[in-house]
């Protein structure tokens, strides 16, 4: 398709087709090393379906997912690796940090280098949340603290669900622009899945549009 | 008179069941909260089996399956040389058994409660299967498995028809509390009857707190 053809290093293919009773799934997204691209489209068209399958949390019926040349799944050669051996950092629609630690413990412990991870939380604005249960942060300040989480863990692709749609339009700004300023330390390909077209467009290089399980246009 | 040995006793097999059976339905309970498999519906009705019939036919059935003529009973004598049944090991055994929805239940119920997304955010973090039940299922089910040990705990404390057909009431051995009680009262001494019963029920009112406070929180 002609609008891959600006892409730099194609680092994520995803080709995936899962079929349900009454609805299935049909994309095909790509994107490159640093890139970002977004997936829009209205409730119910299938994009945090499409994340979970990229994601390993729900199985394809057929296709294929790639990443820095490495498949995640082929139904061709029957490859499927387990989401947790997949290295994807997934940030959901409403927070799910560990209600059991303290927020540091939740970034810190899955960080890959400590110092990366202490940057983030200085980055995003909750270091003095630190010693805190998630349960006594306000939602963008767990929010934020879920984004430091994801990419304190330096994963090979991030991909994001709606991560402010349960936030006051206040916060939700906050988090979109913390986002976007905290770009150069993602070192991976992210996928954006939301309903907001304005944050598909600043976050994302290129915007998708998903209606009725199906990829339309950039 | 108070029969302290057999109080001893109680809560010396109250001690051992607890621990083996909660770290036994652990890994069951969680099976059946996060797995699908076949005949899932068959082995909780399986698990909960001792809550529907009652305790004495329970007893009876276990005395036969334990009796020396029975595989499990040949199988223990061959190892060990000895009897299971009218044992201290029998007894264990039997209330192993007839614990098993009271350990079952609450941690099932627990692990089915815990927010899934949790479990789902773990993997997404690359814990394993192992690692997500020991660091986040467990820490997030801790009233549930609590409330496990304590029901355990004090309904061994209080079994009787189980006890009685399986153990046969041997004064140091198999006589535990409640069957103490039943034979002070056959022999009507009430003063000791009643001193049994009351440090019984004091511990189970304190069982019955600690119960509550912890689902509370």
């Amino acid at each position: 398709m002609a609008y891959y053809r600006s892409f730099k290093k194609i680092m994520l293919k995803v080709y995936v087709e899962k079929i349900r009773k009454n609805f299935s799934v049909n994309a095909e997204i790509n994107c490159d090393a640093k890139g970002a691209v977004s997936i829009i489209g209205d409730s119910g068209a299938g994009k945090t379906t499409l994340l979970r399958l990229i994601a390993g949390l729900e199985k394809p019926s057929t296709g294929k997912i790639e990443i820095k040349d490495k498949t995640l799944f082929s139904s061709k050669t029957k490859v499927n690796i387990p989401p947790h051996k997949r290295k994807i950092s997934y940030v959901f629609q409403e927070y799910t940090l560990f209600p059991h630690w303290n927020i540091e413990k939740n970034i810190l412990y899955t960080a890959k280098d400590k110092d990366f991870g202490n940057e983030l939380i200085e980055h995003f604005k909750i270091s003095h949340l630190r010693k805190r249960k998630p349960s006594k942060a306000s939602g963008g300040e767990r929010q934020r603290a879920a984004l430091a989480q994801a990419i304190a863990r330096q994963p090979d692709i991030l991909l994001l669900d709606e991560p402010f749609s349960s936030l006051d339009p206040k916060n939700r700004k906050k988090g979109c622009e913390f986002l976007i300023s905290a770009r150069d330390k993602i070192n991976c390909p992210v996928v954006l899945v939301t309903h907001d077209h304005e944050e598909a467009s600043e976050i994302g290089d290129f915007v998708y549009v998903m209606e009725n399980g199906r990829i339309l246009k950039p | 008179m108070t029969d302290i040995t057999s109080l001893f006793l109680t809560i010396k097999i109250a001690l051992f069941v607890t621990p083996f059976l909660i770290i036994l339905i652990m890994p069951l309970s969680y099976l059946i909260s996060f797995k699908n498999f076949y005949g899932k519906t068959f082995t909780q009705a399986f698990l909960n089996l001792p809550l529907f019939i009652p305790p004495t036919v329970l007893g009876f059935l276990l005395l036969l399956a334990m009796s020396p003529e029975s595989f499990l009973g040949q199988f223990y004598e061959n190892i060990t040389g000895k009897r299971l049944v009218f044992t201290f090991q029998g007894l264990f055994l039997a209330l192993m058994v007839s614990n098993i929805p009271y350990a079952f239940q609450p941690m099932s119920a627990s692990f089915e409660k815990l927010d899934k997304r949790l479990v789902e955010a773990s993997k997404m973090l690359g814990f394993s299967e192992l690692k997500t039940f020991f660091m986040v299922i467990i820490p997030n089910s801790i009233g549930g498995i609590a409330a496990s040990c304590a029901l355990v705990f004090s309904h061994c404390l209080g079994e009787f028809g189980v006890v009685l057909m399986v153990g046969g009431a041997i004064p140091g051995k198999t006589k535990t509390a409640s069957v103490s009680i039943f034979e002070s009262v056959e022999m009507l001494d009430y003063s000791g009857a009643f001193k049994m019963s009351a440090i019984l029920l004091v511990t189970g009112l304190f069982f019955s707190w600690l119960i509550t406070g912890v689902l509370r929180k």
